[in-house]
């Protein structure tokens, strides 16, 4: 048992947070937290920040360490660059042909390409299935997709996305140029966009992919939930981040001097409110680090301690950012502030990837199969 | 960063569910209801070992680490072991027995701790005052050194074990400056003319746990039971605060496993609306709930343990979490558990509700939330 940071992990993040720094992205267009985004990328890369958990080297410890030192003091484009690193390129280094390996992943790990995926959702949620799931159909040279994916992530601001599509074989994901003949892209949601998460949906008019299937064609449904589980890692990983910076922001606040009056910090209601935000905070922490411990480790309890850390460490973020707001006053009501930032986060991030009711439940059933 | 337990830790873990699911969880329900001190089972963890498990082999205990004794702990609550007498065993084992190991004299160890590690006395750890309960430095028991002995005057309350204690640790003012100076800690035995122990308090919860004031009216005791330096008992009632967020509060996290699992029982078994309950999403998420609390609540208690293993000085602003999360965030899902069983919930046979009772300790004993709040607040 060892509940400290390795000194490589603690280096890197110390690393990762000295770029900090021109990260504020709130108010962008999609244009301009492209090319944020893509000022970015390089640095990272050379920190080997893009490589970690491609494979199972780095998975667990070291990437949630790196991740949260990201989610911490870059917040803005923090979302962008996991999708195209953690979500498209882990897609493409485990479950990719090698075409598709030896093409896309050197761009993607040097920081020269920015990837975009949407992540079709689960069967047992039929709520959550688009009018028009793209379909991929059989051509002498290829495939032709047809369909309409909402939810794409990085959609606005991908130079590559990775499709999914269904054939007779089974689910498969295909690599289309933003530029590609017959993909629209709609506006990005907003106020989303504004905030640095960039989701659009995508129509696909009779698209034809370069290549064919980059990975896949999946006929169950086992590497899309590992693609899920990805998925809720960063989201509990960047609700590491809200959280300290909604206490470090509140905190520097209430201990700021007042001139002949006490600090914030000095009223017990001030001083209390911190004292719970930090244990949420340091809480959450904890188990976030051990479930990705976990799922590095013990993989087949991985995904019950994932979906506790994924519904605790999100939840918990919106009480610290609330809190924080509570202390900052109208201040932290005003655009710019990370506690109104974080709070407006945190709950979407309890509704992205497995949103917390249905994570609850799948805790729930996972409970009652095993007893 | 690693959370493994090592084999022989698991392989311990094992032993402690089967011994404590055969001899100790099946008498938990009759001693609650009866609000009897359960000296049989007291005994056994004696005999098993588990009072003194971290003592040195040579004290009659068996040297184990620190972790591998918050486990035991957490096992016990997994088990079903009552809450009183895993609270009986807390104070004695790490208030009382583990302060004479960590500042006794070499006689005063070989005389105590053998008989503490055994069960054949128990312990208890008197620092609480009517008038100094959360403001411990205002503790105004006197210890006047006269001779050969010091004179202790005055009471303390809300003393686990007081009413069956044979061996006392006790926080008295020795010298003239007020606050957290001029403390020291005594050992007093059982039987010491002037040394009275109350009537036992009923309480909502750990009702087996028993629990009074200890009365002490010029009551001499030799000055070779002085337990280190004079002035420096509140120091030693500091150190204990690493076994009070640890070992005292795993056995809250297990007891609620063993909930858990209670309710999932409940949940495949009882039928409404044509199926079982646990079909409903709204039975799921409170099965969910108390998952993630004591996923939560695990790794604080440890992390502490760990540090503690690695002689670390205490870090008192997580300490002072792991216990304001264990306790208030605990209320929730000992909550669910018992709304989850309905009716059945609220009657005694179903252990649910005695786990309600007993767990709504953990926000106030050993210190309450709201000094968790002052002393986080104070150290951020």
């Amino acid at each position: 048992m060892d509940f400290d940071l390795g000194r490589e992990e603690i280096v890197l993040q110390g690393k990762i947070k000295a770029l900090a720094g021109g990260a504020d992205t709130e108010g962008l267009t999609p244009p301009a937290l492209k090319a944020r985004v893509k000022a970015w990328l390089p640095e990272l890369a050379s920190l080997g920040y893009l490589a970690l958990g491609l494979d199972s080297r780095g998975s667990g410890i070291p990437l949630l360490a790196a991740q949260e030192a990201l989610a911490t003091c870059a917040p803005g484009i923090f979302l962008a660059v996991e999708t195209s690193t953690r979500l498209l390129g882990r897609l493409l280094a485990r479950y990719g042909n090698e075409e598709a390996r030896r093409e896309f992943l050197p761009p993607l790990l040097e920081g020269r390409l920015l990837g975009g995926v949407v992540l079709p959702p689960r069967p047992r949620t039929p709520n959550d299935m688009p009018a028009r799931p793209p379909e991929a159909e059989p051509l002498a040279h290829g495939v032709r997709l047809t369909g309409r994916w909402p939810l794409v992530i990085n959609g606005p601001i991908a130079d590559w996305l990775g499709l999914p599509a269904r054939s007779p074989a089974g689910v498969a994901f295909y690599l289309v140029p933003d530029s590609a003949p017959g993909l629209i892209a709609e506006p990005a949601y907003a106020p989303l966009s504004r905030r640095g998460l960039m989701l659009c949906d995508i129509d696909l008019n009779g698209v034809e992919p370069p290549r064919g299937a980059a990975a896949g064609p999946f006929p169950d449904e086992d590497p899309l939930e590992e693609l899920r589980a990805w998925e809720d890692d960063i989201l509990i990983a960047g609700s590491l981040g809200i959280m300290q910076r909604c206490f470090d922001t509140a905190r520097e606040q209430a201990k700021a001097p007042r001139g002949k009056r006490k600090p914030l910090i000095a009223h017990q209601e001030h001083g209390f409110k911190l004292a719970e935000m930090l244990t949420l905070l340091q809480t959450a922490r904890l188990l976030a680090y051990r479930a990705a411990w976990t799922a590095a480790s013990e993989p087949a309890e991985g995904g019950v301690l994932r979906h506790c850390a994924k519904v605790f460490c999100t939840e918990s973020a919106e009480q610290v950012a609330s809190g924080a707001l509570q202390i900052l006053g109208i201040e932290g009501y005003r655009e710019g502030n990370p506690a109104q930032a974080g709070y407006w986060e945190a709950k979407v991030y309890q509704v992205a990837g497995t949103a917390t009711e249905a994570a609850r439940s799948q805790i729930g059933d996972a409970m009652l199969a095993k007893g | 960063m690693d959370f493994a337990f090592t084999p022989e830790q698991k392989m311990f873990k094992e032993q402690v569910l089967r011994f404590a699911r055969k001899e100790l969880a099946p008498r938990a329900r009759e001693f609650d209801l009866r609000g009897e001190f359960d000296v049989e089972g007291f005994r056994r963890l004696g005999a098993f070992g588990i009072l003194g498990l971290h003592f040195p082999e040579a004290l009659g205990g068996s040297g184990a680490d620190v972790v591998t004794t918050v486990l035991a702990g957490e096992t016990l609550g997994e088990a079903g072991v009552d809450g009183g007498l895993m609270l009986a065993y807390g104070a004695h084992s790490f208030l009382c027995a583990d302060t004479i190991l960590a500042h006794g004299t070499a006689a005063q160890r070989e005389k105590y701790l053998p008989r503490l590690a055994s069960g054949e006395w128990i312990g208890c750890m008197g620092l609480t005052e009517p008038g100094a309960g959360s403001d411990v430095a205002a503790l105004a028991t006197r210890a006047e050194r006269r001779g050969a002995h010091y004179v202790i005057n005055g009471s303390k309350m809300f003393i686990t074990n007081g009413p069956v204690a044979d061996v006392a640790v006790i926080y008295a003012r020795t010298g003239p400056d007020p606050g957290h100076a001029g403390i020291s800690a005594f050992i007093v035995e059982k039987g010491t003319p002037g040394f009275t122990a109350g009537k036992n308090l009923i309480k909502m919860g750990v009702r087996s746990s028993h629990t009074s004031e200890l009365i002490f009216e010029d009551c001499a005791v030799p000055a070779e039971n002085l337990l280190g330096q004079e002035g420096a008992g509140f120091l030693m009632a500091l150190q204990t605060v690493e076994w009070d967020r640890s070992a005292l509060l795993a056995p809250f996290v297990g007891g609620m496993s063993h909930v858990l699992q209670r309710c999932i029982a409940y949940a495949r078994e009882r039928r409404q609306f044509g199926r079982p309950i646990g079909e409903f999403p709204a039975i799921k998420h409170k099965l969910a709930d108390i998952k993630i609390f004591i996923e939560a609540a695990r790794a604080l208690c440890y992390r502490i343990a760990w540090c503690k293993d690695q002689g670390r000085p205490l870090n008192h602003l997580e300490a002072a979490v792991a216990k304001l999360f264990v306790g208030d965030w605990s209320l929730g899902p000992a909550n669910d558990a018992l709304v989850l069983h309905g009716g059945y919930g609220y009657c005694h046979e179903y252990d649910v509700e005695r786990t309600f009772r007993d767990g709504r300790l953990a926000p106030i004993g050993g210190g309450t939330s709201d000094i968790q709040k002052k002393i986080i607040a104070r150290l951020i």
